[in-house]
């Protein structure tokens, strides 16, 4: 199988608007976000949108921009330029009430201090947050397997993660921010702290911002995706939307057949004798009629799953003007 | 999983209702407690040094009968110790890459002028305490925690000698200001020693650059230099007015009419020298620890 991604700026290739309608009240947005360190810009502009209730999964390789962003949003560093709300309020001027507000997993494993033991540090907690609750914790911790007596100094990372978790949730947050989740974690302690998330959220019906370059981990949960790359949001849309526009044609031709050369919005491409495999983001009766105009038989239409939808968007160039197939 | 609903809603409604961020005394009180736990191990030296001090202390009176007098030069060690905690208290922070200090619900600056006052309490209950224990030495001793000095009451002849009728011994006993005076110094330093470890970002960097240039100036004594040192340690709002109202300057090396040489003030330590130098340290200390705060604010 000959497989050639199409997607080229030389090529004359029209990157088309991978941004969808994201209805709902915003419980994060944010309008040209910028971020720079130095010369290096982190973020470009950003315009994120997560709805309240919903789990918005930021994806997006490692250097993306995704931890410089969230930590804009907990008002742990400021933005260069732009304005951001969570849950309505300012960062840069209401930090306090927002990061008591949110529970947020940091991307690192630290977490209070090493000579803490676990319970010490929930005691500490539960001074900061004045809705904490302990008995929450303590069902947590138990669930977890977290003894409070174990020094956070002698925790493993999978260990570190679940206190983490534990202090997220035990806050009683309105936001869940999860940077990177499972870095670092076996596939059991993966499985428990998505599991978990999973269950607080059925529970309480918060809103859950998570970034993640392991896409198939939030799979059950995401509904609505926002692509980062290279500091730019690159795509955000409902998953529904992703799911539908963003799909694998399989069709067959006569001896000869190269398929249509009027194909916009072609992802990847990639041929097994006579039959050509088309990632093609767009209308899929669109498609398909191009595909038959052009002396095709499409065999199978099937979308992604979220994991290859959200590769291959990440795999999209960053320039090009808006194609009007997907309008 | 047993829990059948692990996380309910909030049910309650003044829970719900609650406001999300810390009371100030919440937030005091917690700091007060990681700051006793996280620095047990040194207030155990601290209690074992004292311990030991005792004992001498006791053999001395007991055994020698010594007298205890009021350590008012031990002010430099209670400088250096202030010091001392106020880069303790911050070196395993990680203010400027946003450790967990700075993820948690309180405005940033607000927080580490918490954390500096919870701090300061417990330098002043160490001050206290070490107070207490020269009071307590002094009274097992039998003494008034004061000491004898000759007085020169008219400046020395021009060849430098003294009559000894311009000499008064006097018995200098510590006033109340005298002993508040450990408390200014410890904040002074502590302060001044926090600003440099909150503000700075690189603390190890700085602190050799610092004592570097103060070694420059100290060195050679001139010009702008010998200003800075007078600045620092002389008149009106130098150190030793500082420490100690001025007793160390008042010192002055003497030779009386027989050739003999002895040391006498030439001005009683006041309070007036007291006061004014540790409302100007006090001052210029503050405001560095609250523009190195601001540092950090939200913004």
């Amino acid at each position: 199988m000959i497989t050639a991604p199409l997607l080229r700026a030389d090529r004359g290739f029209h990157a088309p608007d991978f941004h969808g309608e994201v209805s709902g009240v915003p419980a994060i947005a944010t309008d040209g976000l910028t971020k720079r360190y130095g010369r290096e810009t982190a973020l470009a502009g950003i315009d994120l949108t997560a709805p309240e209730g919903g789990v918005y999964l930021l994806a997006g390789a490692n250097g993306a921009g995704k931890s410089s962003l969230l930590r804009i949003l907990l008002n742990l560093i400021a933005p260069t330029g732009g304005t951001a709300r969570v849950l309505g309020l300012d960062p840069r001027r209401d930090g306090p009430t927002i990061r008591a507000e949110v529970g947020y997993v940091p991307e690192t494993h630290q977490i209070g201090y090493r000579w803490m033991s676990v319970g010490r540090l929930m005691d500490h907690l539960a001074s900061y947050y004045p809705r904490w609750d302990q008995a929450y914790a303590d069902q947590l911790a138990r669930r977890l397997e977290i003894r409070p007596d174990k020094k956070l100094g002698t925790l493993s990372k999978g260990q570190a993660r679940r206190v983490q978790l534990i202090a997220a949730l035990a806050r009683r947050p309105r936001l869940l921010m999860l940077d990177e989740p499972t870095d670092g974690l076996d596939p059991v302690a993966r499985d428990e702290v998505m599991g978990l998330v999973a269950e607080h959220l059925a529970d309480t019906g918060c809103t859950v911002l998570v970034s993640t370059h392991l896409i198939y981990e939030v799979e059950r949960i995401a509904d609505h995706i926002g692509v980062l790359r290279e500091g730019r949001l690159l795509a955000q849309l409902p998953r529904e939307d992703l799911q539908r526009k963003l799909r694998l044609y399989r069709a067959t031709g006569p001896e000869g057949w190269v398929g249509p050369a009027d194909l916009t919005g072609v992802m990847k491409r990639a041929s097994l004798g006579r039959e050509i495999h088309w990632t093609v983001w767009g209308e899929e009766r669109d498609v398909a009629a191009r595909i038959t105009d052009s002396g095709g038989v499409v065999r199978d239409v099937a979308p992604l799953t979220l994991d290859d939808a959200v590769v291959t968007l990440m795999r999209a160039p960053l320039t090009g003007p808006k194609d009007t197939a997907d309008q | 999983m047993t829990d059948a609903a692990l996380s309910p809603p909030i049910q309650s409604g003044a829970l719900a209702s609650a406001r999300p961020t810390p009371a100030f005394m919440a937030v005091f009180s917690e700091q007060l407690g990681l700051i006793g736990r996280a620095h047990w191990r040194e207030f155990a030296i601290l209690g074992g040094f004292f311990v030991l001090m005792t004992a001498f202390a006791l053999w001395g009176i007991i055994r020698e009968g010594m007298t205890v007098d009021f350590p008012q030069e031990a002010n430099v060690l209670v400088a250096l110790f202030a010091m001392a905690m106020g880069f303790t208290l911050w070196g395993r922070e990680k203010l400027f890459a946003q450790g967990h200090f700075a993820t948690l619900p309180v405005a940033r600056q607000q927080h580490l002028l918490i954390r500096v006052l919870a701090g300061w309490v417990w330098l002043a209950a160490i001050v206290a305490w070490a107070l207490i224990w020269i009071a307590g030495m002094g009274l097992i001793s039998g003494g008034d925690l004061g000491f004898d000095r000759y007085l020169l009451l008219s400046p020395p002849t021009p060849d430098g000698h003294v009559a000894l009728e311009d000499l008064r011994q006097i018995r200098w006993t510590p006033q109340t200001w005298n002993w508040l005076s450990a408390f200014t110094t410890a904040a002074v330093f502590y302060l001044l020693a926090s600003a440099f470890a909150i503000g700075v970002r690189r603390i190890v960097v700085w602190s050799v650059v610092a004592t570097v240039v103060f070694l420059a100036i100290g060195a050679e004594p001139t010009g702008t230099g010998r200003g800075v040192i007078q600045a620092v340690v002389g008149d009106p709002w130098g150190l030793d007015n500082l420490f100690t109202g001025g007793m160390g300057r008042a010192d002055a090396a003497l030779t009386l009419a027989d050739g003999k040489q002895i040391v006498a003030w030439n001005a009683v330590p006041s309070l007036r020298n007291w006061a004014t130098a540790t409302a100007a340290w006090l001052t210029l200390s503050g405001a560095l620890v609250w523009l190195a705060a601001w540092r950090h604010r939200e913004r």
